[in-house]
């Protein structure tokens, strides 16, 4: 009869299963830790998200801001330019203040629209200017009046003062018989544009 | 109730107990005691009455043991100490297992064994070797069960005597040991962790003392006394530089009253009881009496509290019954606190888990708005640029015109008008768009010319006149200059 040997004892039981259990505890707090870690970071990604949302709906806001500002800073200056019906107003305004002025209009001749050319456009190629679709053209009108020196000056007053924006230039006042005096100036209305309207037209 | 270790001695005819604790490094003893068995359980094999015994002692006692020793002696146990040559442990244990079946006994029965062998200076091995039938050992272990005890170790007497009779120091002096029990008696000869001598004689505490009177029985004693100094002298003669200076008895003081004093007298050395100072053992109170049998029941505990390791139990049997008690007691609740942690962990994944579901749809919903947003304000940043180009176009041009139309042509008549001289006449004015400005005209002095030209000059409005032609007439006997003059307006800085 042999003595009986056991290999598990008491303390190994009682040590494999507080280890079982660690493990199990570990394994499920790693888990857990895990599940947190992964959660939290969802969580934050969320947040982010949503002050990204906010950011972007600020920018939009702002943005939405400032292009009503330009509309409103368009609007206001397309209000000092001439539209198609500002300038049939124009011309009828333009014949009526010439008889009021004693001024008589001898010859008026309507030319093609120009684009309102800059310094810069002479410096830079034409395709690059095509890239902004609106633009200030001009429609250059040559004028020759008659009348007094007076009368004359009251008409170019009148004409300078005209609500909407225009320019005159190339004038020449000359005698005729005196007092009666020859003038003739470039009369320039300006308007607002697009370049594909203006493309259209052509 | 108090709470300690129970230290139990059965033998054949009832068991003997102690309680003990360890306090400030001292072995507290608070409850000695023994019962009589009015049949020996070990022989009707009713472990249940063994049982409800040891229920019976904590009930009395009002003691609640956390760990049960069992010391089993008297007829159930077969100890033996031999001298062999030396052999190797297979060998040995079938030597020990052929004694052991040799008594009758044993004999065909089932059996478990210990023992302990120590190298003699002879070369020799000295065995000493406790046997106990198999189903007596199984009996003991049930009782244990059935108590609802935690079974420590189960020992046999006298084996488990080693180290714990006396300090450390003592090991070094032989220890000479003797027991008087019931019915038998025993000398046990131990010098460091060796046992050199172990002899069983059948005179017992009832055998020397008369049931009726309880005084001592003279022909019996001188028998006894005889017979411990023929063992004695035979071990000196064995050992002649050795000499028997004391011996410890283990006795039951209470019914075998002076029988140190008188047995040290008759050996002409020392007998006393085990010292319990030197033990480090302290009874509760000092009007206690200490009876030195019960020290037999103590050995285990004693052991136990001190820490003290031996190898002459049934480890194996005892590791079997603790791993099926750790199994039943230990195992479900390390598994339900498991369970619960793990089920407490659980909920917190799922819970985690809901919640990050929860946040999928916001998820989603917030990605279309991003999309939808930096679609939207991408068209917006687009729209804006444009205008700033469009406006930066605008502001370029109308810059421009404002400076083609710096001046107005009346300011100009207006001002060449203001500084016109009386005899000077303008017959022609030109303003072209690049701002040069020329007049003709006639003036009727040359002085009057120039004055004109000063005149402009000092407008500072105008840059430097220039002459482009002059010419002088005659009209009505008058004489008169036509002239050509150009200027310009100044640009202004």
């Amino acid at each position: 009869m042999k003595k009986i040997k056991l290999k598990l004892t008491l303390g190994k039981i009682k040590f494999i299963s507080f280890i079982l259990s660690l493990l199990f505890i570990s394994t499920f707090s790693w888990l857990t830790f895990l599940n947190y870690r992964d959660y939290s970071e969802f969580s934050a990604q969320v947040k982010e998200k949503e002050a990204r949302v906010l950011e972007l709906e600020r920018d939009a806001d702002n943005l939405n801001l400032l292009i009503a500002d330009y509309r409103r800073e368009k609007e206001e200056f397309e209000k000092s330019l001439f539209s198609d019906r500002d300038i049939a107003t124009f011309l009828e305004e333009f014949s009526e203040f010439a008889n009021k002025a004693n001024t008589n209009i001898t010859d008026m001749r309507v030319q093609g629209m120009q684009h309102v050319r800059t310094e810069r456009d002479n410096t830079k190629g034409a395709e690059q200017n095509e890239e902004v679709d609106l633009s200030l053209y001009s429609i250059p009108i040559r004028v020759a009046a008659e009348g007094n020196f007076e009368h004359i000056v009251n008409f170019l007053i009148f004409l300078e003062s005209y609500r909407q924006l225009l320019t005159i230039s190339d004038v020449r006042i000359g005698n005729r018989a005196y007092p009666a005096l020859n003038c003739s100036f470039l009369l320039r209305l300006y308007s607002l544009k697009q370049l594909s309207q203006i493309g259209a037209k052509n | 109730m108090k709470t300690g270790v129970l230290g139990l001695d059965i033998g054949s005819h009832g068991l003997r107990y102690s309680f003990l604790k360890k306090k400030s490094g001292k072995m507290i003893v608070y409850r000695c005691g023994s019962l009589d068995f009015e049949d020996n359980p070990a022989v009707t094999k009713d472990s249940a009455a063994l049982a409800d015994t040891i229920k019976k002692i904590t009930r009395k006692e009002k003691i609640v043991p956390s760990k049960l020793f069992m010391t089993i002696s008297g007829q159930d146990v077969f100890t033996h100490l031999f001298e062999v040559d030396y052999m190797g442990d297979a060998e040995l244990e079938d030597l020990i297992l052929a004694q052991i079946e040799k008594i009758p006994a044993f004999s065909g029965k089932k059996f478990e064994f210990i023992y302990s062998a120590f190298t003699t200076p002879r070369e020799k091995l000295r065995v000493f070797f406790g046997a106990i039938a198999k189903d007596a050992l199984d009996f003991y272990i049930q009782a244990a069960v059935q108590a609802k005890m935690h079974l420590e170790s189960l020992e046999l007497s006298p084996l488990n005597l080693w180290k714990r009779l006396g300090p450390k120091q003592k090991y070094q002096q032989r220890q000479v040991i003797l027991i008087l029990e019931e019915s038998y008696s025993q000398i046990l000869i131990l010098f460091q962790n060796e046992c050199e001598l172990f002899y069983t004689m059948s005179t017992g505490r009832r055998n020397l003392y008369s049931a009726q009177s309880g005084v001592i029985n003279a022909a019996s004693f001188s028998s006894w006394r005889e017979e411990i100094k023929r063992v004695f002298r035979s071990y000196v003669r064995e050992n002649p530089m050795i000499r028997i200076e004391n011996v410890t008895l283990i006795y039951d003081n209470q019914n075998a009253p002076g029988l140190d004093e008188l047995l040290s007298k008759e050996l002409s050395i020392p007998v006393s009881p085990p010292n319990l100072e030197e033990l480090n053992i302290k009874l509760p109170d000092k009007k206690t009496m200490f009876n030195p049998i019960y020290f037999l029941s103590m050995a285990a505990p004693l052991a136990c509290l001190k820490k003290i390791k031996s190898n002459i139990f049934f480890d194996p049997l005892v590791q079997d019954l603790k791993m099926k008690q750790a199994l039943r007691e230990i195992v479900p609740v390390v598994s339900i606190i498991t369970f619960l942690v793990i089920a407490l962990l659980g909920k917190v994944i799922l819970d985690l888990r809901t919640a990050k579901n929860m946040l999928l749809p916001k998820d989603q919903r917030i990605e279309r708005d991003i999309s939808e947003l930096e679609k939207r304000t991408a068209e917006l940043r687009k729209e804006r640029a444009d205008f700033l180009l469009v406006k930066s176009r605008l502001i370029e041009q109308a810059g421009f015109i404002l400076r083609l139309n710096r001046v107005a042509v009346t300011e100009i008549i207006d001002r060449i008008g203001s500084v016109l001289p009386d005899d000077v006449s303008i017959s022609d004015f030109e303003f072209s768009e690049s701002g040069l400005i020329g007049i003709k005209g006639l003036a009727l002095k040359i002085d009057s010319l120039a004055e004109f030209i000063r005149n402009i000059d000092a407008t500072g409005y105008f840059s430097e006149v220039r002459f482009n032609h002059l010419r002088e007439s005659q009209f009505e006997k008058k004489k008169i200059v036509y002239f050509d003059i150009s200027t310009a307006i100044k640009e202004k800085r």
